[in-house]
């Protein structure tokens, strides 16, 4: 096979994977960043066998050395049906070869020009966008820009080739690109590994004056926490089930190990991006999980209801699929801030204020979420209905102080930053929606209109309310309305969780043994 | 007394739980419509629509007597509501603390040019503005109005909406979010006009432009290092003789041409309005290196001796000889002149491309026959010059405070994330001027705004000048006098939410207990007390 020669012949090897590398704005090693680049360019970070270090490296010394190799590319993805369309191909067609691309290139851009002065919220111009996008990354990486490594020079030393001695104190750190070796020195790489290993050299010469976060990414990377702890809750939770209510000991070892697991996670992404973990979609859904299995772990032992534990897993467990699965969704890279939310004590108090009031929300949905499907299926007991009722008010009094608190700091944050406590933006005033559908529960409870009965179907319709804050505000508000409709992942899940939810209640209220219990008390 | 005070129907009405229940359902679903008319149409429409109407804002005082009336009628102090009392005033000092932001405070921008001074704050309030010049004032006056903040067209034509001197003046209409109509309406008799309107696009780009001998800032368009002029028909005849004759200036009037061989017998620019007549830099055309001319129903296009010319019209199009441009003439328009109507289209997530304009009619209290009737819009300053002698000038605009300061950009500053051209951080380097003497500098950037006078001013955003290279700075600028309540109000309500959720359990276990021993069971009805933990 002409397309594996370098990789057989060691051109690039996979210890390349720990060199340093800049892009997207920060340092990261060579792993992680190839992973990245070709989970953007083709949805999935491994090609025709390849490992994504691999496959980068000989696309970027593809051209450089163009005859010597000839390394798959990617295909790439188009999930706009009008795109597929536009691009030319047949139905059901999902991606696009990207050679093929390439040719539509100046046409596409042409193209996307007219659509976004037309109406810049498109859906369509926005997936075309992202063709082009993925195009030009392609296009970067095998010219040869894509891969930028570090050499330390001396200040004013202009060749990189004579380091002589850096000077230990006064150095200066350069990105070059793989393409700048060449042109700065014409006749001294003929073959790809000669360059190859001029970049591994320089890479693990300098590694130690750049960061060390790129060290500790990798091992991230490598150990992958978010996936242990996942088969950590699948065992946990197939134990606490098969054990009923005895062995807890058992199932308590395992709670710890997927809490010790998670905090591992996130203790890694603080120290590789040196923030608090609290600016992405992502880092918010490893939140409400961590969160809600702490949450349902004290709950657990201050009230001896096991009850908690089980579904605090549950809810662990959905948040792991979600940022193993839903990566369309939510984006694992770690990314540089924004201006606006750099070294910001308001910003990670607040956001994790409420994404834990969340958590304690969507701890007390699955708890009504279990009720209603339970009753329905064996129907229930008043003497249950009051004991569920219990469970799940406890959470939603641990969310109502937090969400409070939270959409307060949140207004002291918005003060901080831009001068205005309170201004309508739809993040902030749905949270208060979310805050208030909740107050109405507990007022209507308070008076009586909302019996043990009642309660849990309005608890969980109560938690839509949460999802659209929380996800809703993100991927269909902003995305615009007057688009044509919703093209975009997240769209899909907060409809999928919302018809789910209509659809248990249906069930509940008509399908189920419940039936007629609505009316009769207790 | 009490008692008799809380036994009030109306009390009552105000601190019932089912009014409680409604009222933050009610403004539940008005944030929900708020949030979604800002996303289908834009900010500031969601504002007027629903954050600013009559309606929300009565829902909000609705529940502000609501939460007042719920912890009156609880009084006198009973110790098991305690977090009840705090929580509950903690919220009605949030609220006074808003409606005193509302009131008094002011949110607004300032937007800084390099090297340029201002004191102009901008609200984004719209304003109707007359400038005029009084008999015997050498000084012009100015007059503002304010204009009603909603969304939907307002009219009101039968009355006077207000006065500008001896005139009234009615408001015909006025249309917040609005797009041109234009129309061509015939030139009076013995004067002449040429409009052009042009398609000129290549594979990168692609652009309307209109001449037009209309207005003389419109009969050149610069775009980027190509020219376009409007000239009458003799000009092609005319600069080939002048090149040939090495003139150094072309003047052309009413078919003639006139030459001027010598930089310094420069003439005075004639620009006289409509008639076909412009003082023409020969050296100019030569040296700009890409002059497109168009003359008559010639266009003309070249650089230096080299110069080319072809027939074009309505429907033709040259291809020139840069960057694979081609230049279509879309219309061609002689002796009439563009009407402009305004029309209400809401904004579809694209606010900055609408405009408010307002129909005006100006009449003379005492000689009605004095009036006229026209559009004022937000895109340029509208001259209105014959009312009885008086130069009216009129615009609708943004409400302005003068600062009692003047602000300089002395430099803009934006880093970008390493590696990316992605801003990383915007900083602006403002010069403050009190008075001639009184000069102090600031660094305005992201967390670290400027506190002057009563004022805060926060780093906003950006944006680029005409020349494509300049940055100028947006800040916000703030004064909230209403701050320390709402935070102090924030205090309470979390204090209160603790300390109520704290006892309340407390209170719930002794209950439970004395209920299980006294064997009387758990009342379904009274919720709030069965549901209790053992």
């Amino acid at each position: 096979m002409a397309d594996r020669v370098l990789a057989e012949d060691g051109v690039c090897p996979a210890e390349l994977e720990s060199l340093p590398v800049l892009g997207q704005g920060r340092v990261k090693p060579l792993r992680v960043h190839a992973k990245e680049m070709l989970r953007f360019i083709s949805g999935s970070s491994r090609l025709k066998g390849l490992q994504a270090v691999q496959l980068y490296c000989e696309l970027s010394l593809s051209q450089l050395f163009s005859g010597e190799t000839s390394p798959p590319k990617p295909n790439l993805p188009v999930s706009h049906k009008k795109t597929q369309e536009y691009l030319g191909l047949k139905d059901g067609q999902k991606e696009i070869p990207f050679e093929e691309a390439r040719l539509k290139l100046q046409d596409m851009r042409a193209y996307a020009a007219v659509l976004e002065a037309r109406d810049g919220k498109d859906p369509f111009f926005k997936d075309l966008r992202q063709v082009i996008a993925r195009v030009e990354a392609v296009e970067s990486i095998l010219r040869g820009h894509d891969w930028k490594f570090p050499v330390v020079l001396n200040p004013d030393q202009i060749n990189p080739h004579e380091p002589a001695a850096v000077d230990p104190v006064n150095y200066e750190i350069r990105w070059l690109s793989v393409s700048d070796l060449p042109v700065i020195f014409p006749d001294e790489f003929e073959q790809p590994a000669e360059l190859v290993t001029a970049i591994a050299t320089a890479g693990q010469k300098y590694a130690h004056m750049i960061s060390n976060a790129h060290h500790v990414e990798l091992l991230y990377d490598k150990i992958s926490p978010f996936d242990w702890a996942m088969a950590a809750v699948l065992i946990t939770l197939a134990l606490s089930v098969i054990f009923k209510n005895r062995r807890v000991f058992w199932v308590w070892i395992g709670v710890g190990a997927v809490l010790l697991l998670e905090i591992t996670g996130v203790v890694f992404r603080v120290m590789i991006s040196g923030r608090g973990p609290v600016t992405n979609m992502y880092e918010t859904v490893m939140w409400v999980g961590l969160g809600g299995l702490v949450f349902a772990a004290a709950l657990a032992l201050f009230r001896k209801e096991w009850l908690y534990l089980k579904l605090g897993l549950a809810l662990n467990l959905c948040t792991l699929f979600m940022m193993r699965f839903a990566n369309g969704m939510l984006d694992p890279a770690i990314q540089p801030l924004v201006p606006v939310l750099r070294d910001n004590f308001w910003l990670s108090t607040h956001v994790t204020c409420v994404t834990i009031s969340y958590a304690a929300f969507a701890l007390g949905w699955m708890i009504a979420n279990f009720y209603l499907v339970k009753s329905a299926v064996r129907g229930m007991q008043p003497a249950e209905t009051r004991r569920f009722g219990m469970l799940c008010y406890d959470c939603i009094k641990i969310g109502v102080v937090l969400l409070a608190a939270g959409v307060i700091l949140g207004g002291v944050w918005a003060d901080y930053s831009w001068g205005r406590f309170w201004g309508w933006d739809p993040k902030e005033t749905w949270a208060l929606v979310a805050l208030l559908c909740y107050m109405v529960i507990l007022h209507g409870r308070y008076a009586g209109w909302i019996t043990p009965r009642r309660f849990m179907p309005v608890t969980a319709f109560a938690f839509l309310s949460v999802i659209m804050a929380w996800f809703g505000v993100n991927y269909i508000l902003a995305t615009g309305l007057h688009s044509y409709g919703f093209s975009e992942g997240g769209a899909f899940f907060i409809a999928g969780v919302t018809g789910l939810q209509l659809l248990i209640l249906v069930f509940y209220f008509v399908g189920g043994k419940s039936r007629g219990g609505f009316k009769t008390r207790p | 007394m009490w008692k008799r005070f809380c036994q009030l129907k109306i009390v009552r009405f105000f601190a019932s739980l089912k009014l409680a229940v409604c009222t933050i359902l009610a403004l539940v679903l008005l944030m929900v419509w708020g949030t979604f008319t800002e996303s289908y149409y834009s900010t500031e429409y969601a504002q007027r629509q629903v954050y600013l109407s009559p309606l929300f804002i009565g829902v909000e005082v609705f529940l502000f007597l609501n939460i007042l009336f719920a912890a009156l009628v609880r009084l006198p102090f009973k110790k098991r509501l305690t977090g009840f009392y705090i929580i509950h005033l903690g919220l009605l000092t949030i609220l006074i603390g808003a409606a005193v932001t509302a009131v008094y405070g002011i949110d607004g921008s300032i937007r800084l040019i390099p090297n340029d001074k201002t004191s102009a704050l901008i609200i984004k309030e719209p304003v109707f503005y007359a400038f005029y010049q009084p008999h015997g004032h050498l000084a012009s006056m100015e007059f503002s109005e304010k204009l009603p903040r909603t969304v939907k067209p307002y009219a009101n034509p039968s009355k006077p909406w207000t006065h500008i001197l001896d005139y009234d003046v009615y408001l015909e209409k006025f249309i917040p979010f609005a797009s041109p109509k234009f129309s061509w309406r015939d030139l009076p008799d013995g004067q002449s006009s040429l409009v052009v309107d042009l398609h000129l696009k290549n594979a990168m780009a692609d652009q309307n432009i209109s001449l037009s001998t209309l207005n003389p800032d419109q009969m050149t368009q610069k775009l980027g290092p190509l020219t376009l002029k409007l000239m009458p028909d003799v000009t092609v005849e005319c600069l080939k003789k002048a090149i040939v004759r090495n003139a150094a200036y072309l003047y052309v009037q009413e078919g003639e041409c006139l030459y001027i061989s010598s930089e310094d017998e420069q003439p005075h620019a004639h620009t006289t309005g409509l008639a076909h007549t412009q003082l023409i830099s020969v050296r100019d055309i030569q040296e700009a290196p890409h002059v497109v001319f168009l003359a008559g129903q010639k266009i003309g296009f070249g650089k230096g001796q080299d110069w080319q010319f072809q027939t074009t019209g309505p429907g033709l199009s040259a291809e020139l000889p840069w960057m694979g441009f081609e230049l279509g003439v879309e219309q061609w328009i002689e002796n009439k002149y563009r009407h402009t109507e305004w029309f209400g289209n809401p904004p579809r997530g694209n606010e900055s491309q609408r405009h408010s304009a307002a129909l005006v009619t100006l009449k003379h209290r005492y000689k009605p026959k004095d009036a006229q009737t026209f559009w004022v819009d937000d895109t340029q300053v509208k001259s209105v010059a014959t009312l009885s002698g008086f130069n009216f000038e009129f615009m609708v605009g943004n409400r302005l405070i003068t600062l009692p300061f003047d602000l300089e950009l002395a430099r803009f500053k934006m880093d970008t994330n390493p590696g990316t051209t992605d801003p990383a951080s915007y900083e602006s380097f403002v010069t403050i001027k009190d008075d001639e003497s009184a000069e102090t500098t600031a660094h305005i950037y992201m967390n670290h705004p400027l506190k002057k006078a009563k004022y805060t001013f926060y780093q906003a955003s950006y944006f680029v000048l005409d020349d494509g290279q300049t940055f100028g700075s947006v800040l916000s600028v703030n004064h909230d006098p209403g701050r320390w309540i709402k935070y102090a109000g924030s205090l309470l309500l979390v204090a209160g939410i603790v300390i109520h959720f704290s006892l309340r359990s407390f209170y719930k276990r002794k209950k439970f207990y004395e209920a299980e021993f006294s064997q009387g069971g758990l009342h379904p009805a009274r919720a709030g007390v069965s549901w209790s933990h053992g």
